[in-house]
């Protein structure tokens, strides 16, 4: 795991060194709030290219990884409304490709993960793969720690309702 | 819920995440801070092709009179080449785009873009295709922008600034959009006529171009960027072919 207040050099190789040592893990992440490979991948690109925008200031007054895990849970609920507005098709007459690549879950807990709404999911995410406290989960989703927690409540209870998961994770 | 934990993790690991793209998010980020300075900075040199222009057509006496006008009126080689772009600009044309661009800061080297289309500016028609995952149509000034797999609606806007040839989010100058590029030939600093054609050379750029029928038929130039508080050093070598002057541009909508 990243250390999330290492220091941070303000320059573009510092940018660099920090794209190329979190981008598997971000992509990972953002593709779970996105519920979708593909979109995770063009939401966590958007982001950083933001970040860079603003990459001395951040990285010299505060935590970029914070940064960023923010702007990918506002930049999900931005995309999604953005998504409503445009016309997107399914298919292109000279592109063979579908659209979306949806996550690959490998067992019944993942299947449970990406089946929760939004923003359940990016709680889960936040707490159980970031290792966030509820206090900083909540000032990355905006919300206070009282609303967390009971985001939070609701989705152990869901993923509990998985009857494999009571069995293996319960 | 450890075990949450780690099976999440496990899931991580499992996902394959390929190599960062890290080139191409520092040069889209360039591209969007300098977004507002671009612009700004835009105007001005607006300013400074037409004063060049301007110059340049008045005769300041800079170039040495090769040919003479139907009226009899001596011209300069840069006349003739501006006036050969700006007759390039005015109608319907297909063109094919290389693009090499070499900027060390980022770890590219020899990166080659290759493109093709037609663009008719008074229907306001026009298409680019290439080797990258951006394309784009114009069908009546509506704009459609593909990237990767799917087509998305811009709606109005025209022909101009839109076809571009490769990563629009590369630093500004890279994408090689046509009309834009004639434009470079109409503020060349110094313009001489060769035996195939014309040869010009700027502050920056240096190349030559070939002139059938009053109208360009091709543009190769090298742009060499020193390095300046917005922009690493960077060089990029664009061949262009352009034919089929006047000729019908038909292009569907995608969707």
């Amino acid at each position: 795991m990243i250390p999330p207040n290492e220091p941070t050099d303000t320059s573009d190789a510092g940018y660099a060194t920090f794209v190329a040592t979190g981008w598997s893990r971000y992509l990972w992440t953002a593709s779970v709030l996105t519920g979708d490979r593909q979109h995770g991948e063009e939401l966590l690109q958007e982001c950083l290219v933001k970040l860079y925008t603003r990459w001395r200031r951040v990285a010299r007054n505060g935590d970029p990884h914070a940064y960023l895990r923010r702007m990918l849970v506002n930049g999900n609920v931005s995309r999604w409304r953005r998504w409503r507005r445009e016309q997107p098709v399914a298919e292109t007459p000279d592109r063979q490709d579908s659209r979306s690549m949806p996550m690959e879950p490998h067992d019944a807990l993942q299947r449970a993960v990406l089946r929760l709404p939004r923003q359940q999911r990016a709680v889960i995410v936040l707490r159980y793969f970031e290792d966030l406290t509820e206090r900083d989960a909540a000032a990355v989703l905006g919300c206070s720690v009282g609303a967390l927690k009971s985001t939070h409540s609701r989705a152990l209870a869901k993923l509990r309702a998985e009857s494999v998961l009571l069995e293996t994770y319960g | 819920m450890s075990d949450l934990s780690t099976a999440l993790r496990d899931w991580a690991d499992r996902t394959p995440a390929g190599a960062p793209p890290v080139a191409e998010l520092i040069a889209a980020g360039h591209r969007q801070r300098n977004r507002r300075r671009t612009l700004v900075a835009g105007i001005a040199t607006l300013a400074f092709a037409a004063v060049a222009v301007g110059v340049t057509l008045g005769g300041s006496g800079a170039h040495k009179p090769s040919t003479s006008s139907a009226d009899g009126t001596a011209q300069s080689p840069a006349f003739e080449l501006a006036a050969a772009a700006t007759a390039s600009e005015d109608t319907s044309f297909k063109f094919g785009i290389k693009n090499v661009l070499t900027l060390p800061a980022w770890q590219i080297d020899h990166v080659t873009t290759t493109c093709s289309g037609a663009v008719d500016p008074l229907t306001q028609n026009g298409y680019v295709k290439s080797n990258t995952p951006i394309s784009a149509r114009v069908v009546n000034g509506h704009r459609y922008m593909a990237k990767d797999n799917y087509w998305i609606d811009r709606g109005k806007g025209g022909v101009s600034g839109v076809l571009l040839c490769g990563d629009s989010k590369m630093p500004a100058g890279v994408a090689a959009d046509p009309t834009t590029e004639l434009k470079y030939l109409q503020k060349a600093g110094t313009v001489t006529k060769t035996a195939n054609g014309y040869a010009f050379t700027g502050p920056e750029v240096q190349g030559t171009a070939k002139v059938s029928g009053g109208k360009i038929s091709e543009l190769s130039y090298t742009v060499t960027h020193k390095q300046t508080k917005d922009y690493p050093a960077y060089t990029r070598q664009v061949t262009m072919t352009l034919s089929g002057y006047g000729e019908k541009v038909t292009v569907s909508k995608p969707m």
